[in-house]
């Protein structure tokens, strides 16, 4: 599973976002991918939420860790090595 | 009929207050002649806007734009840009801005914004894909503007929105005002948030369901990866995600490049520099930093004070500017009053530019005796007086007693005030200057031609303040002096290159930061040409789309002939800046010489294809650009402007 490693270093430029819409459906968008980002720069604290759709939380289409795609196109593109694979199975 | 399934969203909303009606036009009818955003929007702007209307009118137009690579992750590819006549000049009006707006408005399923008329009560517009509403904004009205996003989010009952909006200045009318965009990002000079404040809209909001495609994505994914590896690995792009645009002030404090007390020098003294510069403001300040959507290379700094005076304090940006404005122009040399008076501005929706020049007027002002307390409503203006400049700021954004002279910029000001005081306004084409010119003579170039009224976004080199090698710039522009700051030679030819480089951004939706404005590494023509073939399927080549911005640029250029009749001395730099050479700094002594400036003014002309005397874009030039309808409106200018 895609896992969330620091997500203080999560600059919400929503590349993300973009590349697991891109998977899904081969377009950008906000609304098409599993994950999903809340970051509030206004608020007092400086508050991130990542959020990856699964069994547990659904905000999309099932993450399927960007099946045919090589590897997970949320981790390559993430400019801040926010997002890590984490294989449940060592 | 053209393919637009890629790339643009396809729709143009089309906006009238006063009718309060909404409809749509294909974004097909533009393009790929005016590819996107800035070309869109001053297009339509010169086909619909009469000359005689003015800016503050009903009849007056506003639009924003989102280009095409906006909504893709093309690095940078989040700029709007906004169009309308000048507040100040009564040409054209023209600012971008970053952000997650523009995005957004693509996802909505639109590629611009085109909003005409006055609405009866203050609004705010509600976009939701295809449902597009009016709002009252009357219980708005007033608020600042972190406070109006908030409200209008409670409104709507809706978290994840994009909001832009006014603040009071706006509101009032004040010219400084600007557009302030998903909360930190702002949309400055020519007097854009007083031309949305005029027609009464507080606000956009925006929320966008849909989604853009690319019509090669798997080359096009290969291509952004390659190209965002490489621009994050650039030394400006790690100084910027480490200090944000506030590391390119020494730069230019080195090189007699900064207003000091009004342009009494262009240089600010080391001693009070050390207190300002920007490892001050990361070391002291910095909470957190932060992207606009799609850049790998962020600059966004969250500041926070938690101390002094004005501790409590959270700032969401503190640029260059911000230390040539307060820093530099007011002589504010305290980092954490600095943040202060940029959060202040972006509370009351006042552009930072504009509105401490016409301060650093007024300062000049009393300084010289012109202006006592009895005018300025008992207040002692005096350099470096951060007190002062807030409560100046409050009374400007809301036209409180003198205030309401400040709301009017310099040169205006300087009008109702007399008494010799236009000796103080340093002003382009009737907008404020900001820049500090007389050190490097292509950014002087660049700054004073551009058709807002004076700007550093249009042709100004920063190969001069990044000291580009003679064999570094004879390999990129064929001429050795492109880093040469003192020299004028053969600085037209670069000027006239990033004239057209800033129309593709702006118009593709691009920022000039991972553009190759400020790095020959950035993102080139080349590549741009190869991200709007293969997102949009419209093949261009990198000749074709740099003819594109120089149309682009063309057209800007006949909308200040059409609308203001600008001719070629309205292309001359401030005469004390002429006359006043500098007074410290490395560069001491420079200033800028009438006969040289003659001929590179001459020589600009020449390779625009515009006519040396009056300055404008001669017939064949027009006809070149595939711009014909322009011709006419040439002989219409000539015809207003000589008459008399």
């Amino acid at each position: 599973m895609i896992k969330v490693e620091n997500p203080e270093a999560c600059t919400g430029c929503l590349i993300c976002e973009m590349v697991c819409s891109f998977h899904h459906a081969r377009q950008f968008s906000r609304t098409k991918g599993s994950i999903k980002v809340k970051k509030s720069i206004f608020d007092q604290e400086d508050k991130t939420q990542i959020t990856i759709s699964s069994n547990r939380q659904k905000v999309g289409p099932f993450c399927d860790l960007c099946i045919n795609e090589g590897s997970p196109l949320c981790v390559r593109f993430c400019p801040e090595n926010v997002l890590k694979i984490e294989r449940s199975h060592p | 009929m053209t393919d637009l399934r890629y790339g643009y969203a396809g729709k143009i909303l089309r906006i009238d207050l006063t009718a309060s009606t909404v409809s749509t036009e294909p974004t097909e009818n533009y393009i790929p002649k005016f590819l996107g955003a800035k070309g869109i929007n001053q297009w339509i702007l010169f086909q619909e806007l009469r000359p005689w209307v003015t800016p503050f009118e009903p009849a007056n137009l506003i639009c924003f734009g989102a280009g095409p690579l906006v909504g893709t992750i093309v690095p940078g590819a989040a700029r709007m840009n906004v169009d309308s006549k000048n507040a100040f000049t009564g040409g054209i009006g023209s600012g971008s801005c970053g952000g997650w707006f523009a995005a957004e408005l693509k996802f909505a399923g639109y590629d611009h914004i085109v909003i005409r008329g006055r609405a009866r009560e203050p609004v705010y517009l509600w976009v939701e894909d295809d449902k597009v509403s009016f709002r009252s904004a009357t219980g708005i009205w007033g608020r600042r503007t972190s406070e109006t996003v908030k409200m209008i989010k409670e409104d709507l009952g809706q978290e994840e929105i994009q909001v832009l909006c006014i603040g009071p200045a706006g509101e009032n009318m004040v010219r400084p005002a600007c557009i302030v965009v998903s909360g930190s990002r702002i949309v400055g000079r020519c007097g854009l948030g007083a031309i949305m404040g005029s027609k009464n809209l507080k606000a956009i909001a925006v929320k966008g369901n849909g989604a853009i495609g690319v019509q090669r994505p798997e080359e096009f994914m290969e291509m952004v990866r390659g190209v965002s590896l490489r621009l994050r690995g650039l030394e400006g792009a790690k100084a910027r995600r480490e200090f944000g645009t506030l590391v390119a002030s020494p730069l230019y404090n080195e090189l007699s490049a900064l207003s000091y007390k009004n342009y009494q020098d262009d240089h600010i003294p080391e001693e009070g520099f050390k207190k300002i510069s920007h490892e001050v403001f990361h070391r002291m300040y910095e909470m957190g930093r932060y992207s606009c959507m799609a850049c790998p290379t962020p600059c966004g700094h969250v500041y926070l004070i938690d101390e002094g005076p004005y501790s409590g304090t959270r700032c969401l940006k503190a640029e260059a500017n911000s230390v040539w404005n307060f820093g530099g122009k007011l002589a504010i040399e305290d980092a954490a009053a600095i943040l202060k008076a940029q959060e202040e501005c972006c509370q009351l929706g006042l552009d930072i530019d504009n509105a401490s020049s016409v301060i650093a007027w007024a300062v000049s002002c009393f300084e010289d005796g012109i202006i006592s307390r009895e005018d300025t409503d008992g207040l002692e203006l005096n350099w470096g007086d951060h007190k002062a400049v807030l409560e100046l700021l409050n009374k400007i954004a809301h036209r409180q007693g003198f205030g309401s002279i400040l709301a009017e910029g310099s040169l205006r000001a300087s009008r109702i005030v007399e008494k010799g005081s236009e000796r103080y306004a340093f002003h382009m084409k009737g907008q404020d200057l900001i820049e500090a010119i007389r050190s490097m003579k292509g950014w002087a170039l660049g700054v004073v031609v551009s058709a807002r009224g004076g700007a550093h976004t249009r042709g100004a080199l920063a190969t001069e303040s990044r000291r580009y090698p003679p064999e570094i710039s004879q390999k990129l522009f064929g001429i050795k002096t492109a880093g040469d700051a003192r020299s004028y030679e053969d600085k037209a030819k670069v000027v006239c290159y990033f004239e057209y480089i800033h129309s593709l951004l702006d118009s593709l939706g691009v920022c000039f930061f991972t553009g190759n404005w400020a790095t020959p590494e950035g993102i080139t023509p080349e590549e741009l040409a190869k991200f709007y073939t293969l997102a949009t399927g419209f093949e261009t080549a990198s000749d074709e789309l740099m003819k594109t911005g120089e149309r682009i640029h063309n057209i800007e250029k006949m909308f200040n002939v059409y609308h203001a009749g600008f001719i070629r001395e309205d292309d001359y730099p401030p005469k004390r800046l002429m006359e006043e050479p500098i007074r410290s700094g490395p560069l001491k002594g420079e200033l800028l010489k009438r006969e040289d400036w003659d001929k590179m003014l001459d020589e600009y002309y020449t390779l625009h294809g515009w006519d040396q005397h009056t300055s404008w874009p001669k017939k064949e030039k027009l006809a070149e650009l595939d711009l014909n309808e322009c011709i006419g409106r040439l002989d219409q200018a000539r015809e207003k402007r000589f008459s008399y």
